[in-house]
């Protein structure tokens, strides 16, 4: 019966070549505007990091004396607010250890060269952090080893740097034990990772959100970059008594540049590390008859939609392109009709031989589902073509526009979804023909 | 008329559909070409900048620590300023086209209340550097220009050059020289007294503007201090001076402030005019695409016209047979088929305006979008009505062109 049925449609879509060719050719434009946009979203709402994001979060301290809303000289420019904690409260957190693995961490800027000076890479994201990072974030070592929290306490100069850097600086993958520069001061590479580049770059918000070309390449002990004179660029706020230093120049000791992220299994974990922390903001003296609120917690997901890195934009063409889409499906729907119809003769007398309406409608819902995936078909190129434009766009996060193989199966579903929908409206109006009227006048 | 409306009721499906399709067409291109105007605002303003290729900008130039003194500032833009082949040298605050650092103020007319909120950009000898055409009133003076601020001069009083467009807004009666503008709503803000009006200046931050404030910028005379994030610029003599004093003006920035730099951010150079070019690069990307996407709409929605009215047309071809048989004429014929699409695109247009308010008071709620201005309807309306006879003349003319003698036969 299926078989008879498409031997059907497809006779019926060769009939009119012209008017099957515009519906494939509308189906395929709405389908493939969709799809554009939706694969953007689809890759910016992605996990950052599968298996490991739902159990990290982002705890924080409120421990800045006498913090300013605005800077005083500035016309609104807001002190930015990413949750980052004082370097002091940071040590005290890791001494606690009461996490199941716990890392604070800085983005920093250096020009990284060979100890020679040959080969320089100029400013360069580095990550400053401790020994917990590499474990925690699940940051894959090709050769080496990570440091360890011994290192960080003895603030020793060493570095894991990804394989791209160490092509581009030695010529070759495995670097483990030479020496780099950042900036002025000798590192000694102990480890070589796999390129880290979690989309959005949820642990460090204030360096971008989403970048096809950013990321962080060299990992150090902030403590050793530091003393390599690696200072943090800006800050979310520091204490009143900090008021010679610039806006790009946060004093490490007093300004809150850490973001410390902890990763907590269980939900009594959760619960417990948020008491902690509430007993350890109670604990500061300073914070003493302070209302505001102190101390906070926040899960990876929970964070991203506070701090709302998915960019209107993205949301607002898959308003767009989703509107096009129904206007493609009405249209569709009336081109369908319209070459429905025109065989009306035709479906009396399959009526009048005896035929059910079921099987007019379903002959002619599958034809309009053939429509549709040919257009899904079509779709495919026009798709890749779109996502090249939206790459063009050049906005930092378009860079992200590929389409990954659960949105090229969405493709599909959303075209035979399309198909049988926007075949229905025709179909039960073919199915309605009456088989006299048409047998007589025929 | 009811020959006309009634059928329509009769054959409800195909009219409907139509009714449908313009009204989804007309909702998205009022809203895409919506956002697509005001993305096009800023690539259409003048920025009232002169010459843009002989104009120098350095920025992103941090200093560590505290910011430089305005003492050491001055002199480094009267080293530039004697650069050879080089008419002018600035230092700013902030600079058109850069939005790294941008100061905007709400600044209010003292007396008539006006406000508006507008760019600032404090700087030394911006009229000469930016070319900027001094439409009223002068340029500041060199006791201004020698202003020292405690600051960087936003909250202090002075005098100030405003746009036309600005001084228009705040003054509606007329001439802005000499009046004053308060910078915020407080009493207590700082008060600036008005020397001069230049044609244009774009105010260097985009996004929501109309196209009216885009052109709200002031000018403050000085050198701004305990500023962490200097613009120097140059203007050359001619094309040709260019390259010789960029290479100059490296130089000297280098040797005056390059040790007091923070490591890791480099000075970046570059022309105005490519400067501009990088800043509306995005905008030009979004009108492409916006307009792409209501060209391809209506493209779409004028085919799907066409193809039901031929339809519909088509199905007909006997009543128009017997109709001209019984006298009708060929233009009355088509005269019909017009009118029915002119009701027919008419209904979807109401609804279809009705569904565009719904949607930009929707997108307003949910995204930073300023309200739909109803001019915007109107155009539509016509544009669609327009669109709709067009795909309907088709039909239409192979419908005045029905002989008379089809009544005769069964078809």
């Amino acid at each position: 019966m299926v078989r008879y049925n498409l031997e059907l449609a497809l006779r019926g879509l060769r009939r009119f070549p012209r008017s099957t060719l515009l519906a494939v050719l509308t189906v395929a434009l709405g389908l493939a505007s969709s799809m554009t946009t939706l694969a953007l979203l689809h890759m910016l709402t992605a996990d950052p990091l599968p298996g490991r994001s739902q159990h990290l979060y982002l705890a924080w301290v409120d421990t800045v004396q006498a913090k300013l809303a605005d800077y005083p000289s500035l016309n609104g420019v807001k002190v930015s607010n990413y949750r980052r904690i004082k370097m002091a409260d940071a040590q005290a957190l890791l001494q606690a250890h009461r996490a199941v693995q716990q890392a604070a961490l800085a983005g920093l800027d250096a020009d990284v060269s060979t100890a020679d000076g040959d080969h320089v890479q100029q400013g360069q994201s580095l990550l400053g952090t401790t020994s917990g990072f590499v474990p925690m974030f699940g940051v894959a070592l090709r050769y080496g080893r990570s440091w360890s929290a011994a290192e960080d306490v003895a603030r020793a100069p060493v570095a894991v740097i990804d394989v791209d850097l160490a092509q581009k600086l030695f010529g070759t993958a495995n670097v483990v034990g030479r020496s780099i520069r950042l900036d002025q001061t000798a590192f000694r590479v102990i480890g070589v990772s796999a390129p880290f580049a979690p989309q959005p770059h949820f642990y460090g918000l204030d360096r971008w959100a989403f970048s096809g070309s950013d990321l962080e390449n060299v990992f150090v002990p902030y403590t050793a970059a530091l003393d390599a004179g690696l200072m943090p660029g800006d800050s979310d706020g520091c204490d009143a008594s900090d008021k010679k230093r610039g806006l790009f120049d946060a004093d490490p000791a007093r300004c809150a540049w850490l973001a410390y992220w902890v990763q907590l299994d269980t939900p009594q974990q959760v619960a417990d590390y948020r008491g902690y922390l509430d007993h350890y903001a109670e604990q500061q003296p300073a914070l003493e008859g302070r209302t505001r609120q102190k101390a906070q917690l926040h899960g990876v997901s929970e964070w991203l939609t506070q701090q709302n890195v998915i960019p209107d934009n993205a949301r607002m063409n898959v308003w767009l392109a989703g509107s096009f889409l129904l206007l493609c499906m009405v249209n569709v729907a009336g081109l369908l009709t319209a070459k429905f119809l025109r065989r009306s003769a035709e479906i009396g007398i399959r009526r009048a031989l005896g035929a059910p309406r079921r099987a007019i409608f379903a002959q002619h819902v599958l034809e309009a589902t053939v429509v549709s995936a040919l257009g899904g078909v079509l779709a495919l190129p026009l798709t890749l073509l779109g996502l090249w434009i939206l790459r063009m766009q050049d906005q930092g996060f378009t860079d992200l526009a590929r389409l990954d193989p659960v949105m090229f199966g969405g493709l599909f579903a959303l075209a035979l979804a399309v198909g049988v929908l926007v075949g229905v409206l025709p179909a039960w109006r073919a199915s309605t023909v009456e088989p006299g009227l048409q047998v007589k006048s025929a | 008329m009811r020959h006309i409306v009634k059928p329509l009721f009769r054959h409800r499906m195909m009219p409907l559909l139509v009714v449908l399709q313009v009204a989804l067409a007309c909702a998205i291109a009022c809203n895409a070409l919506f956002l697509l105007q005001q993305k096009l605002v800023p690539i259409v303003a003048p920025d009232g900048v002169g010459h843009p290729d002989r104009l120098i900008v350095a920025w992103n130039i941090a200093s560590r620590g505290a910011p430089w003194p305005t003492s050491r500032l001055a002199q480094v833009v009267a080293e530039l300023r004697a650069i050879p082949g080089v008419t002018s040298a600035s230092m700013a605050g902030s600079w058109p086209m850069e939005t790294i650092a941008q100061m905007n103020g709400d600044v209010v007319s003292d007396g008539s209340r006006v406000s508006g909120d507008a760019a600032v950009y404090i700087g030394s000898h911006l009229v000469d550097t930016l070319g900027l055409k001094l439409v009223a009133g002068r340029d500041f003076s060199a006791t201004e220009e020698a202003v020292a601020y405690k600051n960087i001069g936003i909250n202090e009083n002075g005098s100030t050059i405003i746009t036309r467009a600005l001084a228009d807004r705040l003054f509606p009666d007329g001439d802005a020289l000499g009046r004053v503008v308060r910078i915020g709503k407080d009493a207590d803000s700082a008060r600036r007294t008005v020397v001069g009006v230049v044609a244009h200046l774009m105010r260097n931050k985009f996004g929501q503007d109309d196209r009216e404030d885009i052109d709200y910028s002031m000018l403050f005379p000085g050198i701004p201090s305990n500023w962490p994030m200097p613009v120097f610029a140059v203007r050359a003599r001619s094309a040709a001076e260019v390259s010789g004093a960029l290479k100059t003006m490296k130089a000297t920035l280098k040797r005056e402030l390059g040790a007091d730099m923070i490591q890791g951010i480099d000075p970046a150079y570059e022309m105005y005019g490519n400067l501009r070019e990088r800043a509306l690069a995005q905008s030009k990307a979004a009108v492409w695409l916006l307009s792409g996407v209501s060209l391809i709409v209506l493209l779409v929605t004028v085919v799907g016209v066409m193809g039901l009215t031929s339809y519909w047309v088509q199905q007909r071809t006997r009543q128009i047979g017997i109709r001209r048989a019984l006298g009708a004429r060929r233009a009355s014929i088509l005269h019909d088929v017009l009118l029915e699409n002119l009701l027919v695109v008419g209904t979807g247009m109401v609804l279809g305006m009705v569904m565009a308010y719904a949607i930009n008071l929707w997108l307003m709620r949910h995204y930073e979008l300023p309200r739909l201005p109803w001019i915007y309807l109107p155009y539509g309306a016509t544009l669609m009505l327009l669109l709709g006879q067009l795909a309907v003349l088709g039909p239409a003319l192979r419908a005045a062109a029905v002989p008379p003698v089809v009544a005769t036969r069964s078809v």
